[in-house]
């Protein structure tokens, strides 16, 4: 009699999986669980060479029962099948859920044919009956969901076979006036009453990123003043227009432009955005039509006409040729040692013209890289050092630039060491102990000596004031192996992939001040800042922060609390709630000096407010009044409620600057436990760090 | 009901029942608000004017009041804005615009002591954009007042014995009045008929205390009765002046409702009644037009504060309240007839007008320099360029006045073209007042006659309505004109130019010889064919043009009029003769 298996979906990123067998099915196995985010261990006796270097832990020896402990389900690969009938009865014994290859009647468990693209995982199971009849349905499966997504329709259609509905149209209009709303009230009416599915969005509630899925869509939308777009169509006029736009051949569209004749550029936003579509490729279904102040009949005629061919045409026309849009087995790994070059997509100074601060908002494409990143993870940015900084060197320490050094067994230029693989702008101990003992400075080692000096020292001070302070002639390579090779920078991600698909954000503010008469720059903020412009290329990888995390459970509360640039996952976190659709209990706390300049992404917060994505923000603009004003001051007007989200199972996230904003919010956090928890300083110390165990509360501090 | 009628005189039952026959439906739980325009129903929601302005001072995460709010802080004399050079920039920036407000202040005829003068510069410094900005209704604007300081520069008003109750919103506005007491010893009567209209048709809802003074709140606020406004206050804004001919310095035909002073023998004998005057227009929409005010009676001065409220009662229980680009006072009586409104007025008053009494006025705006008035006193008659005060480069307007306003024990005097009056000085202290003016750079030097006769409003880049620039532009403009008038003699020669950026004619462009209304950014229409005395609206001759445009238009005609004007004739004249434009007879024949 067959058997009946259970299919769930089960996260099995960091647990603890066992293969037993060492050979090619293990193989096979290995790759499939890795995809998953399983910690993977290896027990055999003989090992090949490829899953040694799959990167999981292998134990070569002999299988005992005692391998068993601690996991939650193991594969068995031996193609031996005393030794699987041994295994399977173990396991069993032992908790540990069991598959076993090729031997359906053993397994606890059976693996299912995976077909698995974004949010959606496709699995086939013939309850270990017929694994060939499973993998045939789940090809068809896959070639029809591609299908879906090459012809731009998600939601599957009642038939495999009738695989596009090209009976759905989005109407998207952008008005001043409200004109080009009512046109497209009325289409929709008329084409609803023909059975066309349709929907009209306002432009500045749609988005982009659904464009390459669309089918159909109308545009109506106006122009004033001199050719500009009306302001809810600012953006995507922008967008349309820029080099973000996708391809979209697989698009029909139709453009209605209002406008008025005595304006020399008449309908202007409504003739960008169709020559814009055409140029991707789009297909008119009627040509651009330009509507003067009186427009009203010329409009209805339109429609008319519209509905008519728009109606004909989807009845008549067949399903269209698959096209391929397979690209997600691009699977390189990019990693630090082997960063992607990621487009400068946008780069923008997010703060107002009178800030002092200057912090910028930059977009990098991850198109083609296959790189997945969580909301919470830093981003691995791989900078060049400023350049004026590389010169003074370079002519205080009495070289020209042109002196090869070598670095990892490569011959370079010393300028190009010190502009792109040498740290320069920061001084460690390493490199003031490396540089006096080539040098032998008495000076330099009394401060070494002393930790508080060189404490002091090590502060604000870069590699040409130690030259300037402690001049000293050196060769070029011997002054290159002094210097410590220079480390990516992280920054906290500002963007979820679910809301912006294939790009990563960082928030970054630029570091500059003055010290000791001359102007000092950090490298990757200025990098960032002043050496890369849209389009430009930069090195990026990802780097997990599995500590800073949006809670499993979507309805626990979280308070997200950030200084500065600090505020920069949580704009992650919340476009991840968005996308998701997860409305509720979420409190922010923002902190900056001004609100006029350096509210950072306030437009973004006011919308989240509005839609309910945010439930509150508190904001902390330390320099708007006479008093500084900073977040923990507004946690602790407010520690009452914020003791009652913590008691009531919320989550508690912290992120910005470590010295000043950290401490002191850590400090407020425990006067609230003091004063609300009715608790001794003891047992509010106590309280955090049982926040801290139990991961509710997390910092992403630097 | 008894004892509540007894409290009412039969005249004022008697209103109530006109008022009541015509409510009746929409008083009631029925009214149909999609009939309406949408603010009518924020304004009826609004709790008599309170709304939800004291959660949005209070919104710490923006610097804007909500959407209602916006309407309702009008009435409170505050006008949100946002810096408009920056919009596309902090869009970009992912910030919201930067919000400011306009704060306007009721000064009833424009007159000010100097330590008011004094209290409003110093706002102006501490709060505001360091610039005053004298409107033409005879008002203080304060322009990029931030949210958070909005409280604080109210109650500095109200801490120098002014108010801005009222200064916009769908009420009546500032009352304007004749400014110069040395040009006429009447000043004093008509500044006080203007303030007397001015404070009988002030709203009397509490709201503007409680909001901005921390009055307390009323037990029930729902004591709070409008007698005159009702809860849904007028249709739209309500205007008035009162003139002495032979100045039109208030373009009186301009306004909802003009009182014109009529002089026996050195006394005010009464006034002509003018109603139906309005500027705003809307390209594109030819139902809305500008229209000159028609002159329907005669009233005695006794009777001329129960004209105006009763001028406004009929306009408030007939005006339009559907549309608001058809809702003044003018369009009501375009639709209804002048002779229906006469009729309506009669019985409103209970009384009828007497049949008007001639008058004659023979030039608009105001005239520059000293003058000695019969009592003696020296006026000064400042020409202040867009009505802006300001300190620029070596041009130190704004600190000469504050010098000025400690020394003098007179009265500054707004005047209806953005220009000020420094009245009522000993000849001691006009010397003293020269030797300021001198020093700080601000000398009476030579203005060409255009020059002397330019508004112009606000516009780019703080309201919101503004197409293209005004205030900003029309200075370099008037420049070049100067030029092409230097060449033909015509440098002194008076020519009204006003500038708008855009149709709804705060500077009142229709009435201007010479009349630029902004299309987009550096682009205007322009009319011609206005008078002198502010009695003929202007046409439109070419639409759309450039700065090179307008000179190459202008040149041609300002030569043909150097050359072939008859003794005396104005320009706005000259071009209706020369049949460069066709005169417009009637404000329903005006086109854009």
């Amino acid at each position: 009699m067959s058997r009946i298996f259970l299919p769930i979906s089960i996260d099995i990123s960091d647990r603890k999986i066992l293969v037993i067998g060492g050979g090619q099915s293990a193989l096979k196995k290995i790759r499939i669980l890795q995809r998953f985010g399983a910690q993977i261990n290896v027990v055999a006796e003989n090992i090949i060479d490829e899953v040694h270097a799959s990167g999981v832990a292998c134990f070569q020896k002999k299988y005992e029962k005692s391998d068993l402990q601690n996991y939650l389900m193991l594969y068995s690969c031996t193609n031996n099948e005393e030794l699987d009938r041994q295994i399977a009865h173990d396991g069993k014994e032992a908790g540990v859920l069991v598959n076993i290859h090729d031997n359906p009647a053993l397994c606890q468990f059976v693996s299912p044919a995976i077909y698995q693209d974004g949010n959606i995982s496709v699995a086939v199971s013939s309850n270990a009956e017929n694994v060939n009849e499973s993998i045939h349905i789940r090809n068809q499966i896959q070639e029809y969901l591609e299908l879906l997504v090459s012809s731009g329709n998600s939601q599957p259609a009642s038939t495999p076979i009738q695989a596009k509905n090209s009976k759905q149209l989005k109407i998207l209009y952008g008005t001043h006036t409200g004109r080009s709303k009512t046109i497209a009230g009325k289409l929709a009416e008329k084409l609803a009453s023909r059975g066309v599915e349709v929907q009209s969005v306002a432009l500045d509630d749609y988005k982009t990123r659904q464009l390459s899925s669309e089918s159909n869509l109308v545009f109506i939308v106006s122009t004033h003043g001199e050719g500009e777009p009306p302001a809810m169509a600012e953006d995507f006029h922008h967008f349309i227009t820029g080099k973000r736009a996708p391809q979209l051949p697989d698009l029909n569209y139709s453009v209605l432009a209002l406008g008025d004749k005595s304006y020399k550029l008449f309908c202007k936003t409504g003739i960008d955005i169709e020559q814009a579509l055409s140029q991707l490729g789009a297909k008119p279904i009627l040509p651009l039509l330009k509507l003067d102040v009186d427009f009203e009949e010329e409009a209805d005629n339109w429609i008319d006409t519209f509905v008519k061919i728009f109606a004909e045409k989807t009845e008549s026309e067949p399903v269209i040729n698959k096209t391929s849009a397979n690209n997600s087995s691009a699977n390189k790994s990019y990693s630090r040692k082997n960063p992607f070059k990621a487009t400068v997509l946008d780069k923008v100074k997010i703060t107002g013209r009178d800030s002092d601060k200057e912090v910028y908002h930059v977009e990098l494409s991850l198109e083609g890289s296959g790189i997945s990143y969580e909301p919470g993870d830093s981003v691995g940015i791989l900078a060049n050092n400023p350049p004026s900084l590389v010169e003074n060197i370079i002519s205080q320490a009495g070289f020209n630039g042109t002196e090869p050094v070598t670095l990892k067994e490569e011959e370079i230029s010393l300028k190009e060491a010190l502009s792109d693989c040498l740290e320069i702008t920061i001084l460690n101990r390493e490199v003031i102990q490396k540089y006096q003992e080539k040098t032998g400075n008495k000076k330099l080692q009394e401060i070494i000596k002393n930790d508080g000096q060189l404490d002091k020292y090590l502060y604000g001070h870069d590699v040409l004031d130690l030259l300037e302070e402690f001049p000293f002639k050196l060769m070029a390579q011997d002054f290159a192996c002094i210097l410590r090779s220079f480390p990516p920078r992280l920054y906290s991600i500002s963007s979820s992939q679910s809301a912006v698909g294939n790009e990563v954000h960082v928030t970054v503010a630029t570091v500059r001040y003055s010290y000791k008469g001359r102007e000092r720059a950090g490298a990757c903020s200025t990098y960032l800042a002043d050496r890369i412009d849209i389009d430009s290329q930069v090195s990026v990888f990802i780097e997990k922060n599995p500590a800073f995390k949006l809670p499993e459970n979507e309805e626990t509360p979280v308070i997200l609390v950030g200084a500065g640039t600090g505020v920069a996952p949580y704009r992650a976190f919340l476009q991840h709630r968005e996308a998701s659709n997860q409305k509720g209990k979420t409190w922010l706390f923002f902190g900056e000096r001004r609100f006029h300049s350096d509210f950072l992404y306030q437009l973004e917060w006011q919308k989240l407010l509005k839609d309910g994505y945010l439930e509150k923000i508190d904001v902390a603009f330390s320099r708007d009044q006479e008093e500084k004003v900073y977040v923990q001051h507004r946690l602790l007007e407010n520690q009452k409620e914020i003791f009652e989200w913590l008691d009531n199972g919320a989550n508690i996230y912290l992120c910005g600057d470590m010295k000043q904003m950290a401490r002191d919010v850590q400090k407020t956090l425990l006067r609230i436990f003091e004063n609300e928890g009715g608790m001794s300083e003891e047992r509010a110390l106590e309280y955090l760090k049982t926040l801290k165990k139990e991961k509710r509360f997390q910092t992403d501090v630097y | 009901m008894n004892s509540v009628q007894s409290q009412f005189s039969e005249k004022e039952i008697e209103l109530f029942k006109i008022y009541h026959s015509k409510f009746i439906i929409q008083m009631s739980d029925t009214i149909n608000w999609k009939l309406l325009s949408e603010v009518e129903k924020i304004k009826y929601d609004s709790n008599y004017l309170r709304g939800t302005l004291v959660e949005s001072l209070a919104d710490p995460i923006t610097g804007s009041i909500a959407l209602a709010d916006t309407q309702i802080s009008k009435f409170h004399g505050i006008y949100q804005q946002s810096d408009r050079d920056l919009e596309k920039e902090r869009k970009r920036q992912k910030l919201e615009p930067a919000y400011s407000f306009l704060i306007r202040v009721r000064i009833p005829g424009g007159v000010v002591t100097p330590k008011q003068w004094l209290q409003m510069d110093d706002l102006s410094e501490q709060y505001a954009n360091h610039t005053l900005k004298l409107t033409t209704r005879q008002a203080f604007q304060l322009h990029g007042v931030i949210k958070k300081d909005l409280k604080k520069t109210i109650q500095g008003i109200n801490a120098g014995l002014m108010d801005t109750i009222a200064a916009c919103g769908d009420v009546n506005r500032n009352v304007m009045c004749h400014p110069n007491p040395a040009e006429s010893e009447l000043h004093a009567e008509v500044y006080e008929t203007a303030r007397r209209i001015s404070e009988h048709l002030l709203p009397s809802t509490t709201a503007y205390h409680e909001i901005w003074l921390n009055q307390k709140l009323i037990a029930d606020s729902k004591k709070d009765v409008e007698p005159i406004y009702g809860d849904r206050y007028l249709p739209r804004k309500f205007k008035i002046t009162v003139a002495i001919p032979p100045y039109n310095d208030s373009d009186i035909f301009s306004q909802d409702l003009g009182f014109i002073a009529i002089v026996v023998n050195n006394r005010i004998v009464g006034y002509n009644v003018a109603v139906g005057g309005g500027m705003g227009s809307t390209f594109g929409m030819p139902e809305a037009y500008p229209r000159l005010a028609d002159v329907i009676g005669f009233c005695t001065p006794g009777q001329a504060l129960d004209v105006a409220e009763k001028v406004v009662l009929v306009q408030r229980d007939n005006g339009n309240r559907q549309n608001r680009k058809r809702s003044r006072l003018k369009y009501t009586i375009d639709d209804h007839g002048i002779d229906w409104f006469i009729n309506e007025l009669h019985k409103y008053l209970g009384f009828e007008l007497q049949e008007p009494r001639p008058f004659n006025f023979t030039r608009n705006g105001d005239r520059l320099g000293w003058k000695k008035g019969t009592d003696s006193k020296w006026s000064l008659t400042l020409f202040i360029e867009g009505g802006r005060v300001a300190d620029k480069d070596d041009f130190n307007l704004k600190s000469a006045l504050r010098e000025i306003a400690h020394i003098i024990d007179g009265k500054f005097i707004l005047t209806g073209n953005q220009n000020l009056i420094i009245a009522n000085l000993t000849a001691d202290e006009k010397k003293n007042v020269s030797a300021i003016l001198k020093k700080n750079g601000v000398v009476p030097g030579e203005l060409s006659g255009l020059r002397h006769n330019s508004i112009a409003c606000v516009a780019l880049n703080t309201c919101g309505l503004a197409f293209a620039e005004a205030e900003r532009y029309l200075p370099s403009l008037v420049t070049k004109i100067e030029t092409i008038l230097v060449q033909h003699e015509l440098f002194k020669e008076e020519i009204v130019i006003r500038m708008t950026g855009c149709p709804n004619g705060c500077g009142r462009p229709y009435l201007a010889e010479i009349g630029f209304i902004g299309k987009s950014e550096g682009h205007y229409n322009l009319y011609l064919g206005g008078n002198f005395n502010g009695t003929r609206l202007n046409t439109l001759y070419k639409e759309t043009l450039t700065e090179a445009e307008i000179l190459a238009e202008l040149s041609p005609i300002l030569s043909d009029y150097a050359q072939n004007r008859i003794d005396g004739e104005k320009f706005g004249d000259f071009v209706i003769r020369k049949q460069y434009v066709k005169e417009t007879l009637k404000g329903s024949d005006f086109k854009h």
